[in-house]
């Protein structure tokens, strides 16, 4: 007997606001968070960003935690904190809990501040900055802090990373191995992963356009965001408010190329077939599909022709969010999975704010405005990555 | 349904036929050749910790004679730190400008799953687990419950960590490397099957990692596996020179009189639980008076894992 899954909390933090209520009324009122560089320090104020305007000092402040910790940190516990709300004082000592984040490059903006001192002086002064540098430091201290006694552990699958944090919580409490799963993600803005993607060539200057035919790149953002998953019957017992049931989820590799999807898409066709068949529902049972639409020409494209070659002429509304979110990369799952929870929970269609012109030889058009009270069932969202890392989830009412 | 481990691939500061390299106080892979697993155009592009992860992970699927795994899991607890280094540091000696992308494409932790997935165009599933002391150990649970959840036939998993200028410095600075630790790297891949092959000698039992937990809730714990699977055997994660307080605590605690230490041969390095899962297997193969292996390893004395491992 297999349990069903539930998302009963969620938290956001990303350019759009502090918390899950100001990032939708964010979207709501068409406001992106991609503007100018105005936080990191870098010579490439050329570029659009979606940074999150509070400093460390401000997010320490919110926090209620230290300002030498990473921006990294100060994220994941914001939303973390925001995610578990609602849950009982004792909820990690009486169930079995599980706290499973994921990041791509974890306290790198503490490394890159002491490597500036580092390449020069062995020496350097700043040496606790690297204390806060891998992956699992984050999570370690922020299932510390919120007193998590059991399982902890971090996945880091490039801009799939939070997805897959999402399904492998799902898959325990499915196979009761589990009764709650704090999942989720968080990468702060870096001057390496902006040098990173800007040596690519696929960064916007001005505004993302994903899905359309202009489009050049990707803005990069940053962000955390957890979901609280539990089986039914916990829920039940702890009386928490269900936002939707997580029933697909699916993890395929394109194997093509480092950086780039392959033309005929077979990773994230096969994400995507794979998520359906595990939720068992059809192709046209999806309301809504928040994509990955990150704005890069190869991306957006391989996405849709996934899609059509999947849902052919019945193609349900479909948007991405990444022109007011950026790409908050290993985050980027948990944010729009937080999304497609509000999809369903309060018929919300997310806008895709920059779309004008349809791509050339492809059937896609997003959505642009914000749609509120819309009847949404079943939600898919995307998640493709570097080293071809494609994974697809599926919400459901 | 059982979790069978088929095979090991491993690349090692050590083999049975070698002493154990050390070079400028580091316990140092010893390489093949890899001109046979790598064309030359790849192998100029990787780095050394993709090189020794995805060879050890050939090794290991050719050893169990598996073409095509239905997963390919790794855990890597500080990923590839070469190219990580080698970007930063000309990002910030060339002021932004200039850079090669290639380091900064072969950064990401799991550039390791992804070349495996390359050489073999395999579109299973893929994932890389980066949480110090629990890389290894997250990937081996999901190999686990992919098999065990019939998601999966053939899972290929591992552990991989290379150990770099920069990171022996910075670790040692913080600590994070101890006076008495000998830093160590080491890739070390296997083949989880449900059926069992010919020349398996060994099933995974249990497998369960704890964050911000007392060594006595782990001594618990360890002596309810005791009781349940007669343990014969247990591997601890020190060097015999200098075992850790929690082993001595948990050795005294099980009476266990077989214990085996692994940080003289392959050193201090956060995947080296890997290494300790190829020596349980070793051991089951070379004693067959052993039946049943616990493998404990801790991190900062807060993070705890065992592992059961039983001859089959």
């Amino acid at each position: 007997m297999q349990n069903k899954v539930v998302v009963t909390g969620l938290g956001l933090i990303s350019a759009l606001g502090n918390n899950v209520n100001e990032c939708v009324a964010a979207f709501e009122k068409h406001q992106s968070g991609v503007d100018k560089i105005k936080r990191l320090k870098t010579n490439h104020v050329e570029l659009s960003v979606a940074e999150i305007k509070s400093t460390n000092a401000e997010l320490a402040a919110i926090a209620g935690l230290s300002v030498e910790l990473s921006r990294s940190i100060l994220l994941s516990y914001i939303a973390t904190k925001e995610a578990i709300a609602t849950l009982p004082a004792n909820f990690s000592t009486d169930f079995r809990t599980a706290y499973i984040s994921a990041t791509t490059v974890g306290g790198m903006d503490k490394t890159e501040v002491f490597f500036e001192n580092y390449v020069d002086d062995n020496n350097a002064s700043n040496i606790e900055f690297i204390r806060h540098h891998d992956c699992g430091k984050i999570t370690d201290f922020v299932a510390k802090e919120i007193g998590i006694k059991g399982m902890v552990t971090t996945i880091s699958t490039a801009c799939s990373s939070s997805a897959n944090a999402i399904a492998l919580g799902t898959r325990m409490i499915k196979q009761n191995l589990l009764d709650i799963a704090i999942v989720g993600g968080v990468d702060a803005l870096t001057k390496f992963t902006l040098n990173g993607f800007n040596t690519l060539q696929i960064l916007d200057t001005e505004q993302c356009r994903p899905l359309d035919e202009s489009r050049v790149g990707l803005n990069l953002g940053e962000g955390a965001a957890y979901l609280v998953l539990m089986s039914e019957n916990v829920a039940k017992q702890l009386n928490q408010e269900i936002f939707c049931n997580v029933v697909g989820y699916h993890n395929a590799n394109d194997s093509f190329h480092q950086t780039a999807l392959s033309d005929d898409a077979k990773g994230p066709t096969l994400a995507m077939q794979g998520a359906l068949k595990k939720s068992g529902l059809q192709a046209n049972d999806i309301d809504y599909i928040n994509m990955h639409g990150t704005g890069t020409r190869n991306n957006d494209n391989a996405e849709a022709i996934a899609i059509q070659s999947i849902f052919k002429d019945k193609i349900p509304k479909l948007s991405s969010t990444k022109s007011f979110t950026g790409h908050t990369l290993g985050a980027s799952g948990a944010v729009e999975a937080v999304f497609s929870a509000l999809a369903i929970k309060q018929g919300i269609v997310f806008p895709n704010y920059s779309f004008e012109q349809p791509m050339e030889n492809l059937t896609i058009l997003p959505e642009k405005i914000f749609l509120r009270h819309q009847d949404i069932n079943h939600v898919m969202s995307n998640s493709f990555g570097f080293g071809g890392n494609c994974s697809s989830l599926i919400f459901s009412k | 349904m059982a979790v069978y481990i088929n095979s090991i691939g491993q690349i090692a500061p050590n083999s049975l036929a070698n002493e154990e390299q050390i070079i400028a106080g580091k316990l140092t892979c010893i390489e093949p050749d890899y001109s046979a697993f790598f064309d030359s155009r790849t192998l100029r592009r990787i780095s050394r910790i993709i090189k020794i992860g995805t060879t050890s992970a050939m090794m290991a699927l050719k050893n169990a004679t598996v073409e095509m795994p239905d997963a390919i899991i790794v855990g890597t607890g500080f990923g590839c730190q070469e190219d990580t280094s080698l970007f930063l540091r000309k990002l910030i000696t060339n002021k932004e400008e200039t850079l090669n992308p290639t380091p900064f494409i072969f950064s990401t932790h799991n550039s390791i799953a992804s070349q495996i997935a390359l050489q073999l165009k395999c579109h299973a599933y893929n994932s890389t687990y980066s949480h110090r002391n629990f890389s290894f150990e997250s990937a081996l649970l999901d190999a686990y419950l992919l098999i065990k959840d019939d998601d999966a036939q053939h899972v290929l998993v591992g552990g991989v960590d290379e150990i770099i200028d920069d990171s022996f410095d910075l670790f040692t600075r913080i600590g994070y490397l101890k006076p008495t630790d000998i830093a160590g790297e080491g890739a070390s891949f296997f083949v989880l099957s449900d059926v069992k092959s010919k020349d398996c000698v060994a099933e995974l039992k249990s497998i369960e990692f704890v964050a911000n937990t007392e060594i006595a809730t782990i001594i618990d714990k360890a002596k309810t596996l005791y009781h349940e699977y007669s343990i014969d055997a247990i591997i601890v994660g020190s060097h015999p020179d200098h075992v850790h307080q929690n082993d001595q605590d948990l050795i005294a605690a099980l009476k266990i009189e077989n214990t085996i230490f692994y940080k003289q041969l392959c050193g201090e390095y956060a995947t080296s639980s890997a290494y300790a899962f190829a020596t349980a297997n070793t051991l089951l193969k070379e004693n067959k008076a052993v039946k049943n292996v616990l493998i404990y390893n801790q991190y900062a004395n807060s993070n705890h894992s065992l592992i059961l491992l039983s001859a089959c």
